[in-house]
């Protein structure tokens, strides 16, 4: 059984006054699953909805329309109280640690408000021993841990921290949004693999939202590619990422700047000038700027086809 | 024949603070010594507080308190002399901004006024350095610099809050370079981007380059983007430049083990090797360890290197690097 399905998700915003209105179908009927002690990735730029659609799960916008299952089980219409006990299971890891933390509380304080809010422990005693356990799982140690406040560490170690804030209810699925990209560069990698040890260790699966298609490949199992709301392509991390179908993953590929001073660039990209056109497209809403564009790409939105293990929204598979 | 354009001699730069008569002393820039030469990309990596920016700040001249320059030169090499910068008035030093050298923020909304049309912020910082041109004939440069660039012409009728993320960015390109300088520094110019829109950047900054065969001075902690543009390359540690090479050179054949960490780390399609990152985390420039400020990271560090601080050496085919191992033929 799958642990999280997603269902035809869409979420619509309006933007503009009451005159001129406009509607941005910021996540399109978007379907997936993640399986247990799977790392699933939804990789994509700003504005694809990857955000908007991990904010869906976690209860903190309500979708337009769609469902989604949590062990099969409907979860997109609990009551606050099932919502609570839903959170258990489904913990959340932010971009930014200095913004997850209050400056002016000490960082120990929020472990221990998450045990006693969710009745992981009844004593202070127990409480620790908890705690002990996850900040081990994640390579802190309790005593440099314990009565301090967030500017006393580092973006890697409070990153470490507030993941291993997230594991005290023992979740079955992380969702990571950007967990990675406020961490400096020489420690990104520390944060990554232990996305990895947590899904070999502990069987914890994790949806890992993220610009960055190299970490993408290097800890995932499936990945999803989003663009103006669509998954345009998704199937194993290998395929994906190492032959791209679609020919936005080709183009989003083919932008990464790979650390090898004999891989530089050739030709020239095209950009979009003004973004919000693109969402209001008809067809593909890639046809403005896809190289291989065909006249039924700016008529129709093109279905999934099935390449290769690989499901693709593009019409050039037909 | 390489000719200079900019050029620092132990050049350091503090932040000193005062806090309730408590002195503090930050060094973001100590003892850097670095050349930088005509018709080249010269990149600069190295994390977040590592004291990229401000070596940047001092590159430009355009040092503000509690900033402050401690010791040693920043030399401009304009017409075939040399100016010792600090030592000129702050007048003189305006007359260099952004003719001979010019700065391209990290943050492009806020460099643009968000109430004035492009052309017009275009008209008005080109009219602050050149006299006696009407309204019409400022237009027509902006219009020219842009069409150069290959920028669509109808940005310039917009309003910053109408163009995206990437064209803003260009556009603040754009405005930086309109006066032909020999010098462009660029801090992070890529980093709040998206990969296309980057990659678009990235080749905007080359481009240019090319064209009028200047230096480009990049900052950026992203080694992918050095890889793909960057000639030649700098890593900063903890205030220091701890290597230099050419591009090629650095990624075969890196030497401090802070770079080995910062290159191997980065993960690439087609191969899922784990990969690890540096051990610890980086110093606090308030408080550096004593000795090579990367010892306690380094798994290779030993006595030399908890006390003497090491010099950045030429070991053959222009690889510079400060590290004890190296000199002593351990690496």
């Amino acid at each position: 059984m799958n642990l999280l399905e997603v269902r035809n998700l869409s979420k619509i915003y309006h933007i503009g006054s009451i005159f001129s209105r406009i509607k941005i179908v910021a996540v399109d009927k978007v379907s997936f699953d993640i399986k247990e002690a799977e790392i699933f990735t939804l990789a994509g730029e700003s504005g694809c909805g990857k955000t908007t659609t991990a904010k869906i799960i976690l209860g903190f916008e309500e979708p337009t329309s769609g469902e989604i299952h949590y062990r099969g089980r409907r979860v997109d219409n609990l009551n606050h109280k099932d919502r609570r006990e839903l959170l258990r299971q489904i913990q959340a890891v932010f971009q930014n640690p200095f913004s997850t933390f209050n400056p002016l509380r000490k960082v120990d304080s929020y472990f221990y408000d998450t045990i006693f809010n969710l009745g992981l422990a009844d004593t202070r005693e127990k409480a620790v021993e908890i705690i002990k356990e996850k900040l081990a799982a994640v390579g802190i140690a309790f005593e440099e841990f314990s009565e301090k406040y967030p500017s006393e560490f580092s973006g890697g170690q409070l990153q470490r921290i507030s993941i291993a804030r997230a594991l005290l209810s023992n979740p079955s699925l992380l969702i990571a949004d950007e967990p990675v990209s406020m961490v400096d560069a020489s420690l990104r990698m520390s944060i990554v693999n232990l996305f990895k040890d947590l899904k070999e260790k502990y069987g914890v699966s994790v949806l890992y939202i993220t610009h960055d298609l190299t970490t993408a490949y290097y800890v995932s199992d499936r990945v999803a590619i989003m663009f103006r709301g669509n998954i345009v392509e998704i199937g194993p991390a290998e395929k994906v990422l190492t032959s791209p179908k679609h020919p936005y993953t080709q183009l989003l590929r083919d932008s990464v700047p790979e650390a090898d001073p004999k891989k530089r660039w050739k030709e020239v990209v095209k950009l979009a000038d003004v973004e919000h056109e693109e969402y209001l497209r008809q067809g593909c809403k890639f046809a403005g700027r896809c190289p291989k564009v065909m006249d039924v790409c700016k008529k129709e939105v093109p279905p999934y086809f099935d390449v290769d293990g690989v499901k693709v929204m593009c019409f050039l598979y037909r | 024949m390489n000719v200079e354009v900019v050029k620092t001699e132990s050049l350091k730069s503090y932040y000193i603070l005062d806090i309730y008569g408590k002195k503090r002393v930050i060094k973001a820039v100590d003892e850097v010594d670095l050349t930088f030469e005509e018709n080249q990309i010269y990149g600069i990596a190295g994390e977040s507080g590592c004291g990229k920016s401000t070596l940047l700040k001092a590159l430009f001249a355009a040092i503000e308190p509690p900033q402050r320059i401690v010791g040693g030169k920043v030399l401009y090499y304009v017409d075939g002399k040399s100016y010792d910068v600090y030592s000129l008035s702050e007048e003189e030093r305006r007359k260099f901004r952004w003719n001979f050298i010019s700065y391209v923020p990290q943050g492009s909304m806020s460099v643009l006024n968000p109430v004035l049309k492009i052309k017009d912020s275009f008209k008005d910082f080109i009219e602050s350095h050149v006299k006696g041109k009407t309204k019409q004939e400022l237009y027509e440069i902006a219009k020219q610099h842009i069409e150069k660039l290959g920028l669509p012409l109808k940005i310039l009728n917009a309003y910053p809050h109408q163009l995206s993320g990437g064209m803003r960015q260009r556009v603040t390109i754009a405005l930086a370079t309109v006066l032909s300088p020999k010098v462009i520094i660029a801090d992070e110019p890529t980093t709040a981007l998206d990969v296309v829109t980057q990659r678009g950047v990235i080749q905007l900054l080359k481009e240019i380059q090319q064209i009028s065969k200047n230096t480009i001075i990049l900052v950026t902690h992203d080694m992918g983007v050095h890889a793909n543009i960057s000639d030649k390359i700098a890593i900063m540690y903890a205030g220091k430049i701890i290597e230099e090479a050419k591009t090629e050179e650095l990624f075969d054949n890196p030497m401090h083990p802070y770079t080995k960490y910062l290159i191997h780390s980065l993960p690439k399609f087609g191969d899922k090797e784990r990969r690890e990152s540096a051990p610890g985390s980086p110093p606090s420039l308030a408080d550096l360890p004593p000795g090579c400020a990367f010892h306690p990271r380094c798994p290779y560090a030993f006595d030399r290197c908890k006390k003497e601080v090491p010099v950045l050496k030429d070991y053959g085919r222009a690889h510079r690097v400060a590290c004890w191992l190296v000199e002593e033929g351990r690496g």
